[in-house]
């Protein structure tokens, strides 16, 4: 039984020296005038690049990792993809150490490809403008997607999507917002994922609004096609309300289906605190929700990451505990089965005194798992190390430390903690779904970032519903004044008018542009004295979308 | 056996008083009819003209039935687009004419006071781009004077209507109460046989 011990550590020692050191391939960044960052510093970049997440350690797919030039300056990898046997993508937010604000600033976002010796053929650099960030990356068509995020100086957010070429350059770039304040969408947190060869859907979390006292928390799913067109747009929303979703990851799943782990909160007025919510989605492969499940743990805790193999669903929570009076971070994983049923829930622990953070989760080819955390005791000292799990979630080696890549930890040096049913449950999480009509969601077309920030091409205007009456009948009129102004008249070749009172949108008539005039004044005729709204499409002569406004009645 | 003759003994009496008046008239009236309707009056306006006729029968001096008819008909204007609108009503009324004389300056020259009240039942039509008519039923009170040279007397009157419906709005999908209620002022011409 012993020499079984031994020889499962060895092995274990001999596949981590062999993977993790060897494997890890990112040694130098250099700007784009060739200019060296960063030059590979074993133990301190390991350091880094531990800590800042998870990578799967067969060498196919490499999520996590860092790039450190000194002590004042870092830029962790938030995502790393592959694009071919021998390159990589991945984007980063490079920071430096403010000594005057004592926290690190970030001072440029860059968006890498690298070799599998780490060389880094380019690096491209977004520095001009704070309110841009990236959010996500694929690679779709050979063309690398990025979406990023964008808040004008009126507050509104956007996504932001940039196709680059193999070679980094900006081939378009594309901005979606969502209009007036029906649905206002926090696009911090979006996410994208290849749907098919010549789709992708990017997640975004916010809330829609029915009405100035009413609105409706949820997630948005939008398919856009290799084009960035908008195919589809759906909203889940919960028509209870009270839970505020602000973070979501969407993963494929191997039966062509997506699922997405959802991070919620909601007030809890009788701790006075912050309480998360866990919520795990299954769509089928046209984004339909096939079910919906909440999970709720006796500890307040956040989902971080999840996976998804031939035994379900690993979702990686970090949770918090009181342990001798202090308040410790603590992985936690729950495992599900494919319908949503929780299989076990188990607590890892270093050791009482230890702050964990779960970094990330990711299932190996063995049906095990590698799980990365970040943490120390107190002050004193903080890093990155990782479990080696099995399938159950049993930890039978230990966990590892980036020092030395040996094995440290052994069965004295941590525990896990089967968690009793009576300390989580879960249930059915209804969740209405609206389709969106895709046009209602539009965008701004630019050749490069700088000119997709530019102000918004116009069309505006109201709506004034009048009761045109005799003494025994009558009928309403929907008079709606708009106009476009100056800057946008020379790309528009009509109007169309859509009308909806509830559910989809009807188109209604055409209004034919007329040379240099900007103001529009159309009537209809309608037995409704109320409607939804109205929309204003303005295409050009190949009836492409160039701006849209969504009128209301004005009160 | 007393309470009859009692009763016959009354009869004889009232007889004795020539209370008794056989008289048939016939009027024709014209003048103006305020409706309180304020969206008829946005749409046709306040006051329109209104003519009529009427037959008055009395057995007892003071007491009598009367049958009035009146039309009145408007033309409008729709209340945004402004289109042509054109409406007409028919005013039918039945009711108990209570009379009396004021001053008599001859035997056959006088002037006399009365009021009357009844039922009302009005046709109406309104034409907005198609037509559309009903009927509504209600009550009627006034008074008037009127001065008699012999057989030919001349008066005005004074007539309140009231009535309402609820009805179905064509055209909206609401319905509202209309009041169909006003004012009737007229110049009347009669003759008594």
């Amino acid at each position: 039984m012993i020499k079984l011990k031994y020889m499962l550590l060895f092995f274990l020692f001999v596949f981590l020296t062999l993977n993790l050191n060897g494997g890890f391939w990112i040694k130098a960044l250099y700007t784009d005038d060739g200019q060296l960052i960063y030059e590979k510093n074993s133990g301190y970049f390991f350091s880094f690049a531990w800590n800042y997440g998870i990578f799967d350690i067969t060498g196919r797919v490499y999520m996590n990792g860092g790039f450190q030039k000194t002590d004042s300056t870092q830029m962790p990898l938030s995502k790393t993809i592959r694009l071919d046997d021998e390159t990589f993508f991945g984007f980063g937010r490079r920071h430096e150490w403010d000594p005057t604000e004592n926290s690190w600033v970030r001072v440029s976002l860059h968006i890498l490809r690298f070799n599998q010796d780490g060389e880094v053929l380019f690096s491209k650099e977004f520095n001009e403008d704070e309110d841009f960030d990236i959010t996500d990356i694929l690679i779709l068509d050979n063309k690398i997607k990025v979406v990023g995020r964008y808040e004008d100086k009126n507050n509104k957010k956007h996504i932001v999507i940039l196709t680059l070429s193999e070679n980094g350059n900006l081939e378009k770039s594309k901005m979606l917002f969502c209009e007036g304040n029906h649905y206002n969408l926090d696009f911090w947190h979006s996410n994208c994922v290849k749907i098919d060869a010549d789709h992708y859907g990017i997640v975004v979390n916010g809330n829609f609004e029915e009405n100035q006292y009413q609105w409706y928390n949820g997630i948005l799913f939008i398919k856009l096609n290799r084009d960035d067109d908008i195919t589809r747009a759906i909203y889940y929303f919960d028509q209870k309300g009270g839970c505020w979703y602000f973070d979501q990851k969407i993963k494929k799943d191997a039966d062509s289906g997506f699922s997405i782990l959802v991070q919620g909160d909601y007030w809890d007025e009788d701790d006075i605190s912050t309480r998360w919510r866990l919520f795990l989605l299954k769509l089928d492969n046209d984004w339909n929700l096939k079910w919906s499940k909440e999970y709720t743990l006796r500890w307040n805790y956040a989902p971080v990451d999840f996976f998804e193999d031939q035994n379900g669903y690993t979702i990686g929570l970090r949770t918090k505990h009181e342990i001798n009076g202090e308040e410790l971070d603590k992985p936690v994983l729950l495992k599900i089965d494919h319908n949503g049923k929780p299989v076990w829930c188990k607590k890892y622990s270093v050791n009482d005194s230890c702050t964990e953070y779960l970094q990330g989760i990711t299932g190996l080819p063995n049906g095990g798992m590698v799980m990365s955390n970040w943490g120390g005791i107190g002050d004193s000292y903080y890093g990155g190390y990782i479990y080696i799990l099995n399938k159950d979630g049993e930890v039978p080696g230990g966990y590892y430390t980036p020092k030395n890549l040996t094995v440290e930890g052994n069965n004295k040096k941590f525990h896990e903690e089967t968690i009793r049913n009576k300390n989580f449950k879960f249930s059915d999480f209804n969740l209405l779904m609206e389709d969106i009509d895709a046009r209602y969601i539009r965008y701004d077309i630019g050749n490069s970032v700088r000119e997709t920030f530019c102000e918004y091409l116009n069309i505006d205007g109201d709506v004034t519903i009048i009761k045109e009456r005799s003494l025994f009948g009558g009928y309403y009129i929907h008079k709606i004044n708009f106009y476009a102004d100056l800057m946008i008249l020379p790309y528009i070749n009509k109007f169309k008018i859509y009308r909806r009172s509830t559910g989809d949108y009807d188109f209604i008539s055409d209004i034919a542009k007329v040379e240099g005039k900007t103001d529009y004044e159309v009537t209809f005729e309608s037995i409704f004295s109320e409607i939804s709204d109205y929309k204003i499409v303005a295409v050009n002569s190949a009836d492409e979308v160039v701006d849209i406004a969504v009128l209301r009645e004005q009160n | 056996m007393k309470k009859v003759v009692l009763f016959v003994f009354l009869i004889l009496f009232f007889l004795h008083l020539s209370i008794f008046a056989w008289e048939f008239q016939l009027n024709g009236n014209y003048g103006i009819y305020s409706k309180d309707n304020d969206l008829f009056k946005q749409l046709y306006g306040r006051d329109k003209n209104i003519f009529g006729m009427g037959v008055e029968m009395f057995f007892v001096k003071f007491t009598g039935f009367y049958i009035d008819a009146g039309y009145i008909s408007a033309s409008g204007e729709s209340s945004y687009y402004k289109k042509p609108l054109s409406y007409s009503e028919i005013q039918l009324s039945t009711g108990i004419k209570l009379r009396m004389t004021l001053f008599r300056f001859s035997p056959m020259n006088e002037l006399n006071l009365y009021a009357k009240g009844g039922v009302l039942y009005i046709s109406y039509s309104e034409t907005f781009e198609e037509k559309i008519s009903g009927n509504v039923f209600g009550f009627t009170a006034g008074s008037g004077l009127t001065f008699w040279l012999k057989k030919i007397g001349v008066g005005f009157e004074m007539m309140i209507n009231f009535a309402r419906k609820q009805l179905d709005i064509q055209g909206l999908n609401t319905s509202e109460d209309i009041d169909f209620s006003g004012l009737r002022i007229v110049l009347k011409g009669v003759i008594r046989f």
